[in-house]
């Protein structure tokens, strides 16, 4: 190897044009000093360079120091690098690194990259980091922002990206296991449990039985309307509601079809779609709607107008959103009836979409209400109602017998060889959750409030109304005591 | 300083206790049937078997529910020290919806140590809920929810115009929605004095709740004669002289033992019920202890009954002058007559109207009498009916009474020399 004494890069001595066969005794300066210029920079039209000229190119651009903003000095690659696709700049180890080590890493050298994009497992796509920071401002904007000292901290916010709070969405992309919790395996921490505890943790609202007993009918009608709506080639929109007092089982039946579809797809039986969830209740206000929607079918985060408007073309034109591949969508709106505004534009949108031709949208809306208006209703809706008693209420009388004999027996010490729930735990249980508590609160109140209440019920009888002021009830008071 | 003497610091001794509500509700709930009892095995399974559950704490003010609440989460935090934690809410503070779950992302980040960012919006701070209580439910730990005045949370108003419903109660749903999933583990604990509380829910919200609720009733008699002697012996320290602690303990025994203590409390108790009004009695009558001697007496007590049972309006009467007095019967006889609003211009009729008919003495000019409508609005005896109408002066101002009929008679009756005719015109 030689080196160039000007700036002391090094060479093969068979790179050089011509090679050297030995090192010369007197001082020898590379034919690129000589010249004073830097080695041609190759555009993007070159042939495809050896080794060797990289490696030279890759050396000039190491003395580029350039001088960007913040007073910060970055060792700029003047070589193919900042066009580059792919590979070809790299020679050696590199370190690629998000965007907050890399403000850290200046001196680390020219091999550290940046890298902008993320891969993000649900909509799997490569998403740009920037994105995510943008559509923080975005919903600040929407937010009301009170005070004075919360404006200046948003400017400052928007300038700081390394710092992001624990709840915000950033935070919430690179995962929460920097939380420090481990994960503890279920066989550590179940002790061992007796009959009762066993029955309790079954009756648990949280866990979902094998199979849903008494719902199979409606089940079936679900899934057949699903599959009638996805199968065809043209997909023509359809919408369902889905009708019942709370506790009946209707988001629960829902997700167990959508679950067994889900494994029809992975069989191969059933063509893919793209199901998404929404929550009316859970939504920060009905028009969010548009931008949760959107962004389950691209992946962009948007504000809810441009969302409206994307969608729109995608329902209503037939348009594709991003790389869709043309995938009918099934959406499921819980809580139907908390997307009314003042003028119902969010639901006449929903529902009108399906009707579109080349919509491919399916809609399944669950709601309380029966008395949604009509004209919702009639567009091509099937219903599906469900009138028997709550599930949940009786699920948990199960549950709280089922405690009220645990402590029985705990408190006796008794080991019984058989621990079973006997009526009066279940009545004590009902007693206990749906009786009034009024009538023992009035039993242990003193009796001056005692003296007031009949004082009230006295005026009730006397003058047939229901209300009266203070100061009748006063003298009636005074009459007793 | 020199030394303090015993009588200060048994007084601030036992004063110091009735302040504690650790001290005073842990031998009321001593038995196993207690509501502390009850509240500690419900939580303390859940976190054991590690699945969720919701808790109602109902009872009128000051009968415990939060001293109770703070007893059990105490031993909790002591008995597993690792796989607890607390987030307090307050319905007065966060019933928005909005501030409920900033201030909750805020405590959780507290609690885990990690940055928390003011900035981000709702969306932002519920998911942020949701997976961190995943997170918690996978590594077996506990998050208990304390929601004070838990009604406030179920009236909250959303005030948002294009949304045509009020109250949504969206924290409660989506906290109890979140403990419908099975990995998460949360407790949700709400205390709250208005005994239909769980009526106020939403049917999706209650449909979701677990109808667990534990009444707080006031404690019977001997628990209260056991707590009086528990909160006013003296321990045998050796900080107090040896006499004096057996002294103060035995005169204590003396005036709990006699009949007419008895009658004093029987007489308290007629009009109190709750623990919260006992203390401040025992309070009032511990304070009021001779710092010479060092001891209780039975007079205490009864200064601090009477001292319960003040009527400040009553005593108002009672000290107005016979002008003042004049004033406010002609203003009573005006709303007998049915004259919804009057001022002091009618007033002043009326009473010319009294002193043409009946010749009394006390007649006045109109200025002494401007002075003494001052003096009674001072005393709060009346006031101006409305707040606006600034610019009228005040004797055009509408004006009225805020004593009832009743509080008058009694008051002029008991005055050391209201004029008969007085007591005469207002029976008319």
């Amino acid at each position: 190897m030689i080196e160039c004494d000007d700036f002391l890069g090094g060479f093969h001595l068979n790179c050089l044009k011509p090679p050297l066969k030995d090192v010369p005794k007197s001082d020898w300066i590379c034919q690129f000093c000589v010249v004073h210029q830097p080695p041609p920079l190759q555009g993007k039209n070159s042939v495809k360079r050896t080794m060797r000229e990289k490696l030279l190119s890759v050396i000039y651009g190491r003395l580029e120091l350039r001088n960007c903003g913040n007073n910060k000095l970055m060792m700029v690659v003047m070589c193919i690098g900042l066009k580059l696709t792919e590979m070809e700049c790299v020679l050696r180890h590199c370190f690629v690194k998000c965007p907050m080590e890399f403000s850290k890493a200046i001196n680390d050298g020219d091999d550290v990259f940046l890298c902008e994009y993320q891969y993000d497992v649900h909509c799997h796509s490569f998403k740009r980091l920037a994105e995510l920071d943008d559509g923080d401002s975005d919903s600040h904007q929407e937010e009301e922002i009170d005070s004075d000292e919360e404006e200046s901290v948003r400017g400052d916010s928007k300038s700081k990206r390394g710092l992001t709070g624990a709840n915000t969405r950033t935070w919430r992309i690179f995962g929460l296991e920097k939380v420090g919790t481990k994960r503890i395996p279920e066989h550590v921490r179940c002790h061992k449990k007796n009959e009762l505890e066993k029955a309790k943790a079954t009756l648990l609202l949280a866990t979902s039985p094998k199979s849903l007993p008494c719902r199979s009918k409606e089940m079936e009608e679900i899934t057949a309307f699903i599959k009638g709506s996805i199968s065809d080639d043209q997909c023509l929109g359809r919408c369902m509601y889905i009708h019942g007092v709370p506790g009946t089982g209707k988001t629960i039946s829902v997700l167990s079809v959508m679950k067994n579809l889900k494994a029809e797809v992975e069989a191969g039986s059933v063509s893919p779609y793209c199901f998404v969830e929404i929550n009316g209740l859970k939504l920060a206000s009905p028009e969010n709607i548009y931008s949760v929607i959107y962004e389950a079918l691209s992946g962009h985060r948007v504000r809810w107008k441009k969302a409206l408007q994307s969608l729109n073309e995608r329902f209503a034109e037939g348009k594709r959103i991003g790389k869709e591949e043309g995938k009918p969508c099934i959406l499921l709106i819980d809580e139907l009836d908390l997307l009314v505004t003042r003028n119902q534009s969010v639901l006449y949108n929903i529902l009108d979409w399906p009707t579109k031709p080349n919509s491919r949208l399916v809609v399944l809306g669950i709601a309380n209400t029966m008395d949604l208006p009509a004209e919702w209703v009639y567009r091509d809706c099937v219903s599906v109602a469900a009138v028997s008693g709550d599930a949940r209420r009786a699920l948990e009388i199960c549950r709280r017998a089922a405690e009220v004999a645990n402590y029985r027996l705990k408190k006796t010490n008794k080991t019984a060889k058989s621990q079973l729930v006997i009526m009066a735990d279940v009545e004590v249980a009902i007693q206990e959750m749906f009786q009034a508590q009024h009538i023992q609160v009035m039993k242990s109140v003193s009796k001056l409030s005692k003296i007031f209440l009949t004082a009230m019920v006295h005026e009730l009888y006397k003058t047939g109304m229901a209300e009266t002021s203070f100061d009748r009830v006063a003298t009636t008071v005074c009459l007793f005591a | 300083m020199g030394k303090e003497i015993p009588a200060e610091k048994s007084l601030n001794l036992i004063r110091g206790r009735l302040c504690d509500p650790s001290f005073i509700f842990r031998p009321l709930s001593a038995s196993s049937d207690s509501n502390y009892s009850k509240l500690k095995f419900i939580v303390s399974t859940s976190i054991t078997e590690g699945c969720n559950n919701s808790i109602l704490l109902l009872g009128p003010r000051g009968s415990g529910k939060t001293a109770v609440l703070d007893l059990v989460v105490g031993d909790l935090l002591e008995q597993f020290p690792d796989s607890v934690s607390v987030i307090r809410l307050n319905g007065l503070l966060h019933s928005d919806d909005n501030c409920a779950f900033k201030e909750i992302a805020r405590q959780l980040c507290m609690e885990h140590h990690l940055l928390f960012s003011k900035m981000a919006s709702f969306d932002e701070n519920s998911h942020f809920i949701i997976a961190m209580l995943r997170e918690c439910g996978l590594a077996h730990k506990t998050i208990i929810f304390v929601l004070d005045e838990f009604d406030m949370f179920a009236q909250a108003r959303i005030l948002i115009s294009f949304n045509l419903l009020i109250g949504k109660q969206r924290l409660l749903y989506s906290l109890l929605d979140a403990m419908q999933s099975v990995t998460s583990q949360a407790v949700v604990i709400g205390i709250s004095s208005r005994l239909d509380a769980d009526q106020l829910l939403e049917k999706r919200v209650r449909s979701r709740f677990s109808h667990r609720k534990i009444l707080f009733l006031p404690p019977s008699r001997d628990e209260l004669d056991g707590l009086l002697e528990h909160l006013l012996s003296l321990p045998a320290d050796s900080s107090f002289p040896s006499g004096y602690v057996s002294r103060f303990n035995d005169k204590i025994k003396n005036i709990t033992s006699d009949r007419r203590f008895k009658d004093i409390l029987k007489t308290f108790f007629n009009a109190h019920s709750t623990v919260n009004s006992f203390l401040k009695f025992i309070f009032c009558a511990v304070s009021l202890m001779n710092l010479e001697s060092g001891l209780l007496s039975l007079e205490n007590f009864k200064a601090a009954l009477s001292s319960m049972q003040r009527q400040p309006k009553l005593e108002a009467v009672r000290d107005c002058s016979v002008l003042e007095l004049y004033l406010l019967v002609c203003m009573r006889r005006l709303e007998v007559k049915e004259q919804s609003s009057y001022n002091f211009i009618s007033v002043m009729k009326e009473y010319k109207a009294i002193h043409d008919s009946f010749q009394t003495s006390d007649y006045y000019a109109q200025n002494v009498c401007i002075r003494g409508f001052e003096h009674l609005r001072e005393r709060q005896v009346i006031c101006y009916a409305e707040n606006r109408g600034q610019s009228q002066t005040g004797e055009y101002r509408p004006m009225k009474l805020l004593i009832s009929a009743s509080e008058l008679h009694q008051g002029m009756r008991s005055h050391a020399c209201c004029p008969a005719i007085l007591l005469k015109l207002l029976d008319h």
